[in-house]
């Protein structure tokens, strides 16, 4: 499974929100949308899944243009987990988990026991079970978060598109999904998530894309594309990337904000 | 294992509750049946019975069989048709909309109806002739409001549709008043006017046949699709995202509720409360899931109706409009409801 | 002459002249009491009058075509047929009362109106609207009692504000003489030869009317069983439902809207009522004015005559056809030729 996207333009017809943006995805990949609020990454992925119309370019999936697809086969393809909102029925949390399965479920029929306990299985491996019965509107924002992963899996997708996934989490789901999504890819699903934070892409995805000013500036690796020169111009800040050692030998880069040259640098410009 | 057997266990609480709710309905339902201005006795009504059944001859008057099957009965029977048909058209509009304020008039059905049995009325139709025109215009009223919002090139197709609603409803209303206007005060104006208000009274065995093909025809469609009406209501971009072909979806659900309302209109004129009351108190009883929310809209709304329109041909004299009971009735309840709920709406 | 004697006569001749020219205006105007007891001044000649609501309008044109300004709604061409040319051709200008107000204040006052008649209930909301328009407009407002019993009365009162002398006691003896001819009939009658009447109004036949209802006026004047109102009570315009109906079973039904008739030989509710199997299911006429009700003014007074021929047929055997021409020639000021009457009284004996 390759998905491709080529001379993407997206926005919305009075609003053009960004353009000439082209990128590959295969199958257990991780590759993470990397930009600052406000910037379009909704509105890219929003497009790319079809939700809304291009302004041009195409997206296409193993070589087919994928935007005359119903959105049955959409759903099969693409995973989406939006930002969680509050809901608004109660459903319960296993009903919602239950709501990924649509695509998969007859145009007439409900739920089987086969579609109960793949979302039964999602709601154990995201450590939410305990949770299936409660009101989706009665439980904390971290935990309709994973909710929600939980239902972008049920769908047994090939492309999990994520947007800010982590934002509502506390430290410990954070870490959580983070692994869960390098397991996904490891058993072959390619997963794209945005974030604004570099350390998340540093810490589970292999390439990088920096979404600056409606292009896509750079697209790479994650070590070559994410240097403190790229973060000065997207986000305006001073860091350093500092290369550290695990206990257990592994290599790894970390972001580090640099305050002293911050603080300089605004002396300096004053 | 485990899944099993909470699955079977639910199933059986629901089966319950909802046997529980039919038998209740079924009492209510005798009970209406017996009591009426003209008098009939049980013993007559089990003679009756026996006779229509068996084929046997009956040596009552021949009024009694008219009142039991041509006036009560069908009476009886269409306050419970219509009933649930408003109730189920509520339901799933407030699910469509994602709004509890919502009742089936928000696309303009019963603006529509009330114009289309307006002008029957100042064209001196016969009943037939209002009652169709009524249908007919309830449903090319919700027409228009559909067209309006696909013309409408917008980013939410259900926000656009909510204004073309309450556009076209609110042109359509004052078309109905400027008719009140012009129409002879001694004989059109109070016919309009209580068609206005809603009332079940010379419901004839041929207006429960003509309408109930139009709401099973609607109620079909929703019950089959009852899952992809649950998906709806998280909204247009992520049911898509889900699998949902939202707008397919949406026009077969508005047609269906449309088919239901502006045919339990014709035959009973403007009735509220119930479209927007029922599917709470349905909801807060069985939850939001469509499977539970549609056979319980359908049983509380039948038995609602069925209620408030036994009152209202037994409480006095004359006819009070079923409007202005269940506005009454329902108003205090609501509030009820609100107070002791405890699962919050946004 | 001395100057104090030309002092003097000056004086005096002007006092005459002063005192003449007021004697002059007092004659110009007069004061009348109308049936709410409101005295009200009015002008000695009176050559235009605005009818202030349907019942007026038809008042109006029966006492004195001549003077009435216009119609409160157009005319349709039935009414027409039965109108003579230059009154039918007359103006629409609203009403001013009853259900539903379409006249603008301002077309009174354009259409330069010697005095505002009314002709119906008199209540104090009525009297109120009588008060304020006068007021605003400054044009007399005369409100007349509109009640069956009242006619030959008012018609006579009217003559009197409106200085027209023969005609009102022209009309006013007809009307005395078709209610003593109506009553000495019946005199005599027992009440069991009196049927039990029920009045259909709507689509359905299902709405009537209850005792003391300005619409079943002329019902109770001919000594008819009300059933609705022998059940019910007094009372105006209500809706029943078709369990009364079949409970009362009127004998005789008289019915104002033509579709129900056409419907109620099929409706399984209807044709088992005792008035529609004996075939005494009535259509009011109701051209130009209805002759019950629609409006409820003086054209019942036929219809009186028209529900002693359906009601109590063995005493009112003669044809309506000469008492129906004579009125319309009288009240409405022209005579209906032949089809016209085969047309109104097609409905006399008729139930399908």
């Amino acid at each position: 499974m390759k998905l491709s996207v080529e001379n993407l333009a997206f926005g919305y017809r009075r609003h053009p929100v960004g353009k000439d943006v082209s990128f590959t995805l295969d199958a257990g990949e991780v590759l993470c949308l990397l930009g600052p609020n406000g910037v379009g990454k909704t509105t890219l992925f929003k497009t790319v899944l079809g939700l809304i119309a291009p302004l041009g370019g195409a997206v296409m999936a193993d070589g087919n243009a994928i935007n005359r697809w119903s959105p049955q086969n959409l759903a099969r393809l693409f995973g989406y987990v939006p930002q969680a909102q509050l809901g608004f029925f109660p459903f319960t949390v296993r009903e919602v988990v239950l709501m990924g399965r649509t695509a998969r479920i007859g145009l007439f029929r409900s739920p089987s026991s086969r579609d109960i306990e793949v979302a039964e299985g999602l709601l154990q491996l995201l450590g939410i079970d305990s949770l299936a019965d409660r009101p989706y509107t009665e439980v904390s924002g971290g935990e309709r978060q994973l909710a929600l992963i939980a239902r972008a899996l049920a769908q047994e997708p090939q492309v999990l598109v994520m947007d800010e996934p982590t934002a509502s989490l506390d430290f410990g789901n954070q870490v959580r999904v983070l692994s869960e999504i390098k397991t996904l890819a490891s058993r072959g699903i390619a997963v794209i998530l945005s974030t604004h934070d570099p350390d998340q892409a540093f810490l589970c995805a292999r390439r990088v894309a920096i979404l600056h000013r409606g292009r896509l500036a750079h697209c790479g690796p994650t070590e070559e594309v994410i240097t403190p020169t790229v973060l000065r111009t997207v986000y305006g800040v001073e860091v350093e990337i500092v290369q550290i050692e695990s206990g257990v030998g592994e290599k790894h880069s970390i972001c580090l904000p640099s305050f002293a040259r911050l603080r300089s640098n605004m002396v300096s410009d004053s | 294992m485990d899944q099993q057997k909470k699955k079977s266990s639910r199933f059986r609480s629901d089966a319950l509750r909802f046997g529980l709710a039919i038998v209740c309905l079924l009492l209510l339902f005798l009970i209406s049946f017996s009591v009426g201005r003209f008098p009939v006795t049980m013993s007559d009504l089990l003679n009756l019975m026996w006779s229509k059944v068996t084929g046997a001859p009956n040596n009552l008057a021949g009024a009694i069989e008219t009142v039991v099957f041509r006036v009560r009965g069908p009476r009886v029977l269409a306050s419970m048709v219509v009933g649930g048909a408003l109730a189920v058209s509520g339901a799933v509009y407030q699910g469509l909309f994602r709004n509890p304020l919502v009742s089936p008039d928000i696309l303009g059905v019963s603006s529509g109806a009330a114009l289309g049995a307006v002008l029957g009325i100042y064209f001196s139709l016969g009943v037939v002739g209002i009652q169709g025109l009524a249908f007919a215009v309830g449903l090319g009223a919700v027409a228009a409001v559909y067209l309006i919002g696909t013309f409408m090139r917008h980013h939410d197709p259900i926000l656009t549709l909510v204004l073309a609603g309450v556009v076209i409803g609110t042109l359509l209303s004052s078309v109905v008043g400027l008719i009140k206007y012009l129409a002879d005060p001694y004989n059109q104006l109070p016919a309009i006017t209580f068609w206005l208000l809603g009332s079940l009274t010379g419901i004839t065995p041929a207006d429960l046949g003509a309408i109930l093909p139009a709401i099973v025809a609607g109620l079909v469609p929703l019950y089959l699709l009852r899952w992809r009406i649950n998906v709806m209501t998280l909204g247009d971009e992520e049911a898509q995202a889900l699998g949902v072909d939202t707008q397919r979806i949406r026009l077969v659900v508005i047609a269906a509720a449309t088919l239901m309302s502006a045919a339990a209109v014709s035959v009973s004129g403007i009735i509220g409360w119930i479209g927007l009351l029922i599917p709470h108190f349905a909801r807060l009883l069985v939850g939001p899931d469509f499977a539970r929310l549609l056979p319980a809209a359908v049983l509380l709304g039948a038995g609602y109706l069925l209620g408030v329109d036994t009152l209202a041909r037994t409480i006095s004299t004359i006819e009070v409009p079923l409007g202005v009971l269940t506005a009454f009735i329902g108003t205090p309840f609501f509030i009820w409801v609100l107070a002791v709920s405890h699962r919050a709406w946004r | 002459m001395a100057p104090l004697a030309k002092i003097w006569i000056v004086t005096y001749a002007f006092l005459v002249i002063t005192l003449m020219g007021s004697l002059a205006l007092a004659a110009e105007k007069r004061t009348v009491v109308d049936s709410a007891g409101r005295r009200v001044e009015v002008p000695r000649k009176i050559e235009r009058v605005f009818a202030a609501g349907g019942p007026a309008s038809i008042f109006v044109y029966t006492l004195a075509p001549e003077k009435l300004l216009g119609w409160t709604s157009p005319l349709t061409p039935e009414e027409r047929a039965y109108i003579p040319a230059p009154y039918a051709g007359l103006p629409t200008l609203g009403r001013l009362t009853g259900r539903g107000n379409t006249a603008n204040v301002e077309s009174v006052l354009a259409s330069r109106a010697d005095v505002i008649v009314d002709y119906g209930t008199i209540n104090p909301t009525y009297i109120s609207l009588a008060e304020r328009v006068q007021k605003q407009t400054g044009v007399p407002y005369l409100l007349f009692d509109g009640s069956f019993s009242q006619i030959a009365r008012i018609y006579l009162a009217a003559g009197e504000a409106l200085a027209i002398g023969e005609r009102s006691k022209e009309l006013a003896r007809y009307t005395e003489r078709l209610l003593a001819d109506a009553d000495r009939r019946l005199a005599g009658l027992p009440p069991e030869k009196r049927p039990s009447v029920y009045f259909a109004r709507g689509p359905r036949g299902l709405q009537t009317a209850l005792k003391g209802s300005i619409n079943v006026e002329s019902i109770e004047r001919i000594g008819a069983r009300n059933v609705a109102a022998e059940h019910m009570g007094a009372g105006g315009l209500v809706t029943i439902s078709p369990e009364q109906l079949l409970l009362w079973d009127p004998e005789v039904v008289v019915a104002v809207d033509s579709a129900f008739v056409s419907s109620a030989g099929t409706d399984d509710v209807w044709k088992g009522i005792k008035a529609v199997r004996n075939g005494r299911l009535y259509l009011t006429p109701g051209d130009p004015f209805g002759w019950i009700d629609s409006p409820p003014s003086v054209n019942r007074l036929i219809g009186l005559r028209w529900l002693g021929r359906v009601l109590y047929p063995k005493s009112f055997s003669e044809d309506l056809r000469a008492e129906t021409r004579r009125f319309y020639t009288l009240f409405y000021h022209r005579t209906p030729d032949e089809r016209q009457l085969d047309a109104l009284l097609d409905t006399v004996g008729q139930s399908r």
